[in-house]
């Protein structure tokens, strides 16, 4: 760069700082020294479209990294050390907003409240990891996401659990995604942000109660290697999905695995799949009949699962704002001498009329009983795939990673005296 | 086994933070107990008796419809203005004169030999007698005015509206523009979000006007050059709390500032560099905020002072409380 060219640098930068001198002292702000304490807040105050398009630069600069990281380096160290860079920048100083977990709930709502105005920045957060899991699987997991990298921190003696534990337990975050797409969908509340447990570490200022949920999962990471990701984490479910599609996946070895069983127990997470034995035919048959079986069933499961939940769509929309302040205008209107709650209070001080809210409530209540008959559904789906896969075996001959659940943190490559 | 007992552990955790989380978002209902929000200021209206330096020592109904501003002479004459009327009192509270204008004065001074009413958006000057001497041209046609200072030849007048002091001479020619913005001199201007602009002079014939929305009291030149200014905003006693105090100024012959905040209702005395003294009175000094149905969002109307050292309060509930040094 020449001298001149430096010298324009300088001055531009310069006459940034010259803009202070225009700012003007409005109003104080205002003091809080009368025992008064500030209500928590759950969302990070708002910043400038420039710097939520840094962040999406940096977004993408970390996912391409991560990827080249895992895909060509083959580093456990490098994906150890960007997903300490991750925390600090998404977690620590972005405070865990915007993420893609908790994005899926923005374009659920935008898919079905027209009304709602959906941020580029949201759609990008949503859209990158899956585009970059399916060409290059679970990079994002590796190291991105502050969430993960949270837990992997503490990941000091994690433990094998059986496979049909890890199953059972797999289906937690399918119904945690069915229910934050429903409450997201009703515009009644983003449930995965609220029940993010360790985006009060970020900002400090949880509850007590998510503080211990944060707390409790950190203490169970220790053990089971990242419980939110496995067993939570609703935007898992859909990486899961997409990485079992993806074009370039993390191998163990680099070439042929020459089977040393050095890597068998490498992977914290559960996600390397033995090689399996000869094909059996006579089973074969049995398995197919179980299949077609299953298939059948899983029909029903989405009938009876969808009839149970819709069952229960009141106590769904309950959870809707509007929704619980009419039942509770409704109730406290039969019980005269309850002391009201405040947010009833607050609405008849509104002068608003009580039959349009219950108007609303109404609507709200439908939309719930339709979004259960899906939520139920869906959750039916899951179980019919869950049973039909245990019928399909696929035969390997050598040890490979469970593209859906590997997270490609790269541990096991580690392991593998395979290098070249 | 001990592997299994951890395992075993770690899953039931795991399965109580999937509890606790199902029951805060199906079981949450509202509460009827305090509101966690309610910006609660109860503990600032409550004064230190021991800081109050101040008693009541009379109060009288002047008997008007609706009250605006008080001014007191040398010779302790008090000048009320009210509802298109201004009325006269001796030292006692007794009624010596009372004539009509046709406007309410929403503030009025006297130098002893006449008075100045601020009428609207124009001043109007009477004698004693209550004769119109005349009325001067209005600085700007949607102007409000606040507040009047007279000092011998000199008038200044607050006019909320163009945020701005006006320099007059007994004769209603304007001869200079206090408070206009100008960036290229550092002039910031007045903030003045509601309709309280104070201008005063002070002991030393110092003017003194109050820039409420900065919460200071800022000293001028007769010349209208800044020269000084003192004030803090803050909830505490020693500063002026709310967005835009104090709404009322007045000045002991002594030197000493008295002011009046509107919202916390607190009268309080400063010496002249600006540092807190005491109280006059305090939130519930004067009647209840509950019953409070005035048009005016404040409990205290306007302050004045006589020689004495003592302290004119006229409330909204069209009461002349004075108050004197314990």
């Amino acid at each position: 760069m020449n001298k001149n060219a430096r010298v324009a640098i300088l001055i531009i930068f310069t006459s940034l700082l010259v803009f202070n001198i225009f700012g003007i002292q409005r109003f104080p702000k205002p003091e809080f020294e009368s025992g008064y304490s500030q209500p928590e807040t759950q969302v990070p105050s708002p910043r400038g479209a420039i710097f939520e398009y840094l962040d999406l630069a940096v977004f993408i600069g970390c996912l391409s990294l991560i990827s080249w990281l895992v895909i060509k380096k083959r580093s456990r160290k490098g994906v150890f050390w960007l997903s300490i860079f991750s925390l600090l920048y998404f977690g620590f100083y972005r405070k865990g907003c915007i993420c893609p977990v908790g994005s899926l709930q923005n374009i659920s709502m935008a898919l079905f409240n027209p009304e709602y105005s959906l941020p580029i920045t949201a759609i990008a957060f949503f859209v990158l990891p899956l585009g970059f899991t399916l060409f290059f699987g679970r990079t994002f997991c590796a190291g991105v996401c502050p969430l993960g990298a949270i837990q992997d921190i503490f990941a000091f003696r994690p433990v094998s659990l059986k496979s049909w534990v890890q199953s059972l337990l797999g289906l937690i975050p399918f119904i945690y995604l069915g229910l934050a797409v429903l409450f997201a969908a009703t515009g009644t509340d983003f449930i995965v942000c609220r029940y993010d447990p360790f985006v009060g570490f970020f900002r400090h200022n949880a509850s007590f109660m998510m503080f211990a949920i944060g707390g409790i999962l950190l203490l169970i990471s220790v053990f089971i290697a990242r419980p939110y990701c496995r067993f939570l984490c609703p935007y898992g479910v859909l990486l899961n999905l997409v990485s079992r599609f993806s074009k370039k996946h993390l191998s163990i070895a680099p070439s042929k695995c020459i089977s040393c069983r050095l890597c068998e127990d490498a992977c914290p997470f559960g996600a390397i799949d033995k090689p399996t034995g000869a094909k059996n035919k006579e089973q074969s048959n049995v398995l197919v009949k179980r299949l077609i079986l299953y298939c059948l069933i899983t029909p029903l499961l989405m009938g009876v699962c969808g009839w149970t939940a819709s069952k229960y769509h009141e106590s769904f929309a309950k959870v809707n704002f509007k929704v619980r302040l009419a039942n509770e205008i409704m109730l406290s209107a039969k019980t005269e001498t309850a002391q009201p709650a405040l947010e009833v209070t607050t609405f008849r001080a509104s002068g608003k009329a009580v039959e349009k809210l219950y108007a609303e409530a109404a609507r709200i209540v439908d939309r719930f009983y339709i979004g259960s008959w899906f939520l139920g559904g869906f959750i039916g789906l899951v179980f019919g795939l869950t049973l039909a896969r245990f019928t399909l075996v696929q035969y390997r001959t050598e040890y490979t990673t469970n593209k859906g659940t590997c997270f490609s943190c790269a541990r096991c490559v580690d392991y593998c005296p395979v290098k070249e | 086994m001990k592997q299994k007992v951890i395992i075993g552990f770690a899953v039931l955790l795991l399965l109580s933070v999937v509890f606790l989380i199902s029951r805060d978002l199906f079981n949450s209902s509202f509460k009827s107990d305090e509101n966690p929000t309610e910006y609660n200021i109860d503990n600032l209206k409550k004064i230190d008796s021991a800081l109050i330096c101040y008693k009541e020592i009379m109060q009288f109904d002047p008997g008007m419809e609706q009250v605006y501003g008080i001014s007191v002479s040398e010779n302790n004459s008090i000048f009320i203005s009210g509802n298109r009327q201004v009325a006269i009192f001796n030292s006692n509270g007794t009624k010596t004169k009372t004539f009509t204008t046709d406007s309410s004065a929403h503030c009025l001074i006297t130098d002893n030999n006449s008075i100045y009413l601020g009428i609207g958006n124009h001043i109007e000057h009477y004698n004693l007698a209550g004769e119109k001497i005349s009325s001067w041209k209005a600085y700007s046609e949607n102007g409000f005015i606040t507040s009047v200072a007279v000092n011998k030849e000199i008038v200044y007048v607050a006019d909320a509206e163009s945020k701005r002091i006006l320099k007059y001479n007994t004769k209603g020619e304007l001869l200079l523009e206090i408070g206009q913005k100008d960036t290229s001199k550092g002039i910031e201007g007045f903030i003045i979000p509601s309709p309280y602009f104070e201008v005063t002079f002070g002991a030393y014939n110092d003017l003194w006007v109050v820039n409420p929305g900065k919460h200071r009291i800022e000293n001028y030149s007769l010349s209208g050059e800044h020269q000084s200014s003192w004030g803090v905003a803050s909830m505490q006693l020693e500063g002026f709390a709310g967005c835009c105090n104090p709404a009322h100024l007045a000045v002991l012959p002594t030197g000493e500032f008295v002011t009046y905040e509107k919202g916390l209702d607190r009268i309080k005395i400063y010496d002249p560099t600006g540092k807190f003294i005491c109280v006059v009175a305090g939130p519930g000094s004067f009647k209840g905020e509950s019953d409070f149905h005035c048009t005016q969002a404040t409990l205290v109307n306007d302050l004045a002072t006589d020689l004495n050292g003592n302290i004119y309060v006229l409330d909204a509930y069209n009461l002349v409380r004075v108050y004197a040094k314990k």
